[in-house]
């Protein structure tokens, strides 16, 4: 069975967090030494000392590449298309694994061949300590950083539409219209930071909430009406 | 006025609830539970009728009469309908008598037959809406906040320790607009719904939408009235003050420190050994050696503490406080319990703390209900609502303004976060120039005086050591980015330019800067008014007391020196040489 997974972590500006991220996604192998790691980090318009930091540190055990077209999307989908391993998770680069999320969501695919994204739960952390309000309580985590997805599912689906902000809800949506299957797992392997720099969603960016629904709404019609034709109703 | 059950304008509930149109089809996304909705060709023609502006029933019913060339009274009957469920899902408001509404002749001929209107609701992805942005945090205000897209706190449970009594009841108040007016133009602050506009003479009207996550319009919280103070409220008061004694009496004694500030002088107690020293070292520079004889102006007791040693009472509203502030607290964290007409409360959740001001008997207080470290802000500007409130009754005003000068006198550089006012103060600084502040000071406009608050410059990261590398390595916050934190840096520069860090000075101008992307620096003339929109949302947006005579204040100071943009360019090293050829002009 091929054990390997690529990892794709888009950084923009997280030059004071992509270290402890790609450890993280390291630490998965202490574990679990048959997984073999794709860590792909997609640099998107950083001005940061982001991409000094990840060839200082990780050189060659990660590949660097650069997506000139801002919005995680974008880098999200390049890291797809640069993807050579069966199984793709994503992490951004503010966030953490805790060990075992990779072996844990990589039994739940095992186990289970009809399901193409295993989500797991999470935690949110404040950065500094306690000076942010956080939801402490393990949750579902149904974000990029949560999911195991089998490449598959994006030769289905499709990359991810290029919004600012929905991207991923209207994504998952059209993968649920497809009828790609999901379940999340009950473990809590993924602690989101809250932070200052949280990307903040401002008015142009809440607008394309508008757009991303707008975009899954009008694919879930033509898929509707093309089911239709083809049943000849 | 609104009469129940007789209203008949209505407005989109913005800002929960945001829409587009797409080529024919207006959709609709309710931030605040992740349902989203198409609207039928007819039904967006309505909705995009009601809009922001508000519109009556009767007036968008005539305007799909036109349209559709249909007798009114079929179109009323649906739209109704329409309007009910609309406002059941709470996508649409009632409100006064709306502004009008569209002209038929502006909306695009329908592409089908009139049907009903009609909405299409969805929401198979609430749960990930949820998560979606979890939160927006505003580290300079310190007040945290659920954002649009979902509850970052619990839901308030019933209250812990029985039912509590309140100083001030929350109650509509028409809207918390604060308006400043200067040579013919006005400003309005709207920190309900996070818009600020200026309505010029010649221009028009412009709103401005930048300061929208400063202001978090989307607490929904009643603005609380200010009431007279209950006795229990001023017992609660003795009862805090009693708790630092308590709390410094088994901790071994109080520490009493005397500053002259703004001409006042202000007694500072803390706690030996308390993580709530380090509040006072930004003040270091205004420090004096005993008391004066005229005894303190103004009293503060900043200590962590007050759980679970606290008096009963006092335990118990702080108790509430940390589980469920959100229903404790006004908009700006007024605490409804003590906000009084004699009492100022102020509770931030995110980093957990209290502020009290007494006016009555000049004694303030700030408690943090943990151990954790102070965060960079609260080291960096301390006591910034009590200083800002005791001294607004005495003539001086609180800005968010940096000021830097030369023995001829200094400029006031204002300007919201990231405009570039800190990191010219600090260049300034470097090179040699006075410094009374890089993000707040106190302002006497009847004297044109800046009265310097803090010593303390701050750095964001790395980044900002090309700028000024004399500063790495020196800040000593542990949250600091230099110390593995995530927090900005504080320098306290009256120990790294002593002779540089002032008490005050007169203030020759006000500069608003500028980032531009050309080489050199320049300053040309602008108006008071820029000067003024670029100083007064900011700073209200911070304080959450702010009123109108804090405009008032800021449009005397406005009023009394000339203004300048500063173009800021990427050649840093000539921008002190710039400003001071400005003050030697």
């Amino acid at each position: 069975m091929n054990t390997s997974v690529s990892v794709v972590i888009p950084a923009h500006n997280a030059a004071r967090f992509i270290g402890q991220a790609i450890e993280s996604v390291f630490q998965q192998c202490e574990a679990a030494a048959y997984l073999a790691l794709d860590v792909i980090v997609v640099d998107n318009t950083s001005t940061d000392a982001t991409c000094d930091v990840v060839q200082r540190d990780f050189g060659s055990k990660v590949r660097l590449l650069h997506e000139p077209k801002p919005g995680a999307a974008c880098a999200r989908n390049a890291g797809i298309a640069a993807a050579t391993a069966p199984l793709i998770a994503f992490l951004d680069a503010d966030d953490l694994w805790l060990p075992g999320k990779l072996a844990d969501q990589f039994a739940a695919l095992g186990a289970q061949p009809d399901v193409s994204l295993v989500f797991c739960h999470g935690v949110e952390f404040s950065d500094p300590p306690a000076a942010f309000p956080c939801n402490l309580e393990s949750r579902p985590f149904l974000h990029p950083s949560g999911l195991l997805a089998r490449r598959e599912a994006f030769d289905i689906a499709g990359p991810l539409p290029e919004f600012r902000c929905g991207e991923f809800i209207a994504w998952y949506g059209w993968a649920q219209t497809l009828g790609l299957k999901s379940l999340v797992a009950p473990g809590s392997f993924v602690r989101r930071r809250v932070h200052a720099d949280n990307t903040t969603r401002d008015r142009q960016g809440l607008a394309e909430y508008t757009q991303a629904m707008h975009w899954l709404m009008e694919r879930r019609r033509a898929h509707a009406a093309a089911a239709a034709g083809a049943t000849g109703r | 006025m609104i009469i129940q059950g007789r209203v008949e304008s209505y407005r989109v509930n913005e800002p929960d609830v945001i829409h587009q149109l797409f080529d024919r089809e207006v959709v609709v996304v309710d931030l605040r539970n992740g349902s989203y909705y198409s609207l039928s060709e007819s039904g967006g023609t309505a909705w995009l009728a009601f809009g922001s502006a508000a519109a009556s029933i009767d007036a968008v019913t005539e305007l799909l009469a036109t349209i559709y060339a249909l007798p009114p009274d079929v179109i009323a009957r649906d739209l109704r309908r329409f309007v009910e469920e609309l406002t059941a899902r709470d996508l649409i408001v009632a409100c006064p008598q709306g502004e009008g509404v569209m002209d038929a002749a502006t909306v695009a001929t329908p592409a089908a037959a009139y049907s009903p209107p009609e909405l299409r609701s969805y929401n198979d992805l609430q749960e990930l809406f949820l998560l979606d942005p979890v939160h927006e945090v505003d580290a300079v205000a310190g007040w945290p906040h659920a954002a649009a897209g979902g509850p970052a706190v619990p839901p308030p449970a019933e209250p812990a320790g029985g039912p509590a009594t309140t100083g001030a009841s929350p109650a509509a108040t028409g809207g918390d607009l604060l308006t400043a007016k200067l040579g013919g133009h006005t400003l309005l602050v709207n920190r309900d719904t996070g818009v600020y506009s200026t309505l010029e003479a010649d221009r028009g009207t412009t709103e401005h939408h930048d300061l929208e996550t400063l202001m978090r319009p989307w607490i929904e919280a009643d603005r609380p009235l200010r009431r007279a103070a209950t006795a229990q409220g001023r017992q609660l008061l003795d009862r805090l003050d009693q708790s630092f004694t308590d709390d410094a009496a088994t901790a071994g004694g109080i520490v009493e420190q005397w500053y002259e500030i703004g001409g006042e002088a202000i007694c500072v107690r803390t706690i030996p050994e308390q993580d709530s020293e380090r509040l006072r070292p930004a003040l270091r520079h205004l420090a004096i050696p005993e008391a004066p004889a005229t005894g303190a102006g103004l009293t503060i007791s900043a200590w962590n503490g007050g759980m679970p040693s606290a008096p009963p009472m006092l335990a118990n509203l702080l108790q509430r406080l940390r589980r469920k502030w959100c229903t404790e607290c006004g908009p700006r964290g007024e605490v409804l319990e003590l906000h009084s007409s004699e009492i100022s409360a102020i509770y931030n959740a995110g980093p957990n703390v209290l502020t009290v001001l007494d006016f009555e008997r000049n004694r303030g207080w700030l408690l943090k209900l943990d151990d954790v470290a102070f965060p960079y802000w609260e080291v960096g500007s301390p006591f910034r609502f009590l200083l800002h409130e005791w001294f607004a009754p005495r003539g001086l005003q609180y800005v968010h303004a940096a000021a830097v000068g030369t023995a001829r006198g200094g400029v006031l550089l204002v300007g919201k976060g990231g405009s570039g006012k800190s990191t010219t103060a600090l260049l300034c600084a470097a090179a040699g120039l006075q410094y009374a502040g890089d993000d707040y000071c106190l302002i006497d406009p009847s004297h044109a005086w800046a009265h310097s608050l803090y010593n303390t410059g701050k750095l964001k990261g790395p980044e900002d050591y090309a700028r000024l590398p004399e500063l790495k390595g020196l800040s000593t916050n542990p949250d600091s980015f230099e110390r593995g934190g995530d927090g900005k840096g504080v320098y306290f520069l009256d120990e790294i330019w002593p002779d540089r860090v002032v008490a005050g000075m007169p203030l020759r101008a006000i500069v608003v800067p500028r980032i531009t992307g050309q080489l050199a620096s320049y300053v040309e003339p602008c108006s008071a008014f820029e000067a003024l929109v670029a100083m007064l949302p900011s700073t209200a947006a911070q304080l959450p007391a702010a009123s109108n005579d804090d405009c008032d204040r800021m449009v005397a100071l406005a009023e009394k020196l000339p203004a300048y943009l500063l173009h800021l360019g990427t050649d840093i090293r000539g921008i002190p040489a710039v400003l001071t050829t400005l003050l030697n002009g």
